[in-house]
């Protein structure tokens, strides 16, 4: 099993969907870190309450985009992918990342 | 338009988007063919009902003269009618002598954001060279615009004068410039700014959500035409009434106008062109509503929804959001722990000629 944490081993202040957006976009964190991590460990999780705060934009394409790219199908990321959060300000955030996942569609 | 007519493939529908852009921008410079407008002597278009003060002097250059009140909620036709013939004279490149602030007695921080900004692009036109004549200002505009951090913005000299501390406190104007400036660690600054502005911590992920997004959907939408990287900005202030514990964050941009960048999203709109009828604060709502953006793929547009977070987090919290002609605005009140939320809009004239955004919301 893999741990990331987004603050730490990302940015703490993640911003964006796509690499034009920023420098730390939801586009990045998925081709750098999550996608690479999910191909090479059965489990990973991803610790979210060490940033300053998520926009929609860069959950949507870090986490709903590994469905759209067709990496992963949403029940394959509900048996490997975990999404640890503490601080009760963030547990949205956890509802937001499931939410985007089931949403998308493979393009 | 007839070398569009002939171009194929990418390079024909980028000629198209633009010519759509400018024909698009001129129609609301118009105001959706109705003619409140006509020519001031000037060569500027002015607002029959509303006419802004422009005159001109003996050097054949442009005399702009700011109305008593400058807000969006009670006089916005007459201020909005001044900022857009300001606007329209840096543009077109006219000698503007004086912009005078001698019958200007209050102005809303909203106003004065929109305000800073248009200065601040003419002060980049003149290349720096304004000097404001304080002389001629009330002493409660002085005081004001010294809390806002318009001097500071504008890089011109500031009064040396020590204001008694009022009940309502300012952070300095800030401008961004899109593509130069990361903007994670910047809203992050901000953040931290507005709390020690307020003294106390606030929903801090919430607020960080609706400053990156507002610069995010800026990156994004806002300039799709623009080639010169000064003209593609932003602007943004706070302000807090230690009385009424409300705090305001305003964000504002010059850009195409979300009614602008809202693109037809069903078969239907196509077919009709029904969209084109609707009001600019229709498209508004429309676009907070349904998510739906300048980049017509579904998983994009959420930006604008992330905005209301701020609002609907506080026990009374407000969004306004300004586009071109139209005013959306939801309200949220919390009532047995649940936000209840009210909507209105309005449709104005005259443009503010971009986007300014609004939260205010009560702390607790």
């Amino acid at each position: 099993m893999k741990k990331i944490y987004i603050g730490k081993n990302f940015s703490e202040t993640p911003v964006g969907r796509y690499l034009s957006d920023g420098p730390y976009s939801g586009e990045k964190f998925r081709e750098e870190i999550l996608h690479p991590a999910l191909k090479e460990n059965d489990i990973v999780s991803v610790v979210i309450d060490d940033a300053e705060g998520y926009g929609s934009s860069f959950l949507d394409e870090a986490f709903g985009g590994l469905v759209r790219k067709k990496y992963f199908t949403a029940a394959e990321l509900e048996k490997k992918l975990s999404i640890e959060c503490t601080k009760p300000d963030y547990l949205f955030y956890r509802v937001l990342i499931w939410k985007y996942i089931k949403e998308a569609q493979p393009a | 338009m007839k070398r569009a007519r002939h171009l194929r493939g990418n390079e024909g529908k980028r000629v198209h988007k633009r010519l759509w852009l400018l024909r698009r921008r001129d129609k609301i410079f118009r105001c959706k063919g109705r003619r409140p407008f006509g020519t001031s002597a000037a060569g500027l278009a002015t607002n029959e009902h509303t006419a802004a003060s422009v005159s001109i002097g003996e050097d054949r250059n442009l005399v702009i003269e700011l109305p008593e009140a400058l807000d969006f909620e009670e006089n916005y036709e007459a201020t909005a009618s001044h900022f857009a013939v300001l606007r329209q004279a840096v543009r077109q490149r006219k000698t503007i002598r004086r912009l005078s602030f001698q019958k200007l007695r209050v102005i809303s921080p909203a106003a004065a954001l929109v305000l800073a900004s248009e200065v601040d692009l003419w002060n980049f036109r003149t290349r720096g060279r304004l000097v404001a004549d304080i002389d001629s200002w009330s002493e409660e505009i002085k005081r004001l615009l010294c809390e806002m951090g318009y001097f500071e913005l504008l890089h011109i000299r500031k009064p040396d004068i020590a204001w008694p501390k009022g009940n309502i406190a300012f952070i300095n104007f800030k401008r961004g410039r899109i593509k130069k400036i990361d903007p994670g660690p910047l809203a992050k600054e901000l953040r931290i700014e507005i709390e020690q502005l307020v003294g106390q911590p606030i929903k801090k992920q919430i607020l960080f959500e609706g400053l990156s997004e507002a610069m995010t959907n800026v990156v994004q939408h806002a300039y799709p035409d623009a080639t010169n990287i000064t003209l593609k900005q932003w602007w943004m202030s706070a302000s807090y009434d230690f009385t009424s514990k409300r705090l305001w964050v305003t964000f504002f941009d010059q850009g195409a106008g979300i009614p602008v960048t809202l693109p037809k999203a069903h078969f239907f709109e196509y077919i009709t062109g029904y969209d084109q009828f609707w009001s600019d604060s229709k498209k508004i709502e429309v676009a907070m509503e349904t998510g739906r953006t300048s980049s017509g793929q579904t998983e994009r547009g959420k930006g604008l929804q992330n905005l209301v977070e701020f609002a609907k987090s506080h026990v009374k919290g407000q969004l306004s959001i300004y586009s071109l002609c139209g005013m959306y605005r939801q309200n949220f009140i919390v009532k047995n722990n649940e936000p209840v939320a009210s909507t209105s809009r309005v449709d104005h004239a005259v443009s503010i000629g971009g986007t300014l955004i609004e939260w205010s919301v009560v702390l607790e």
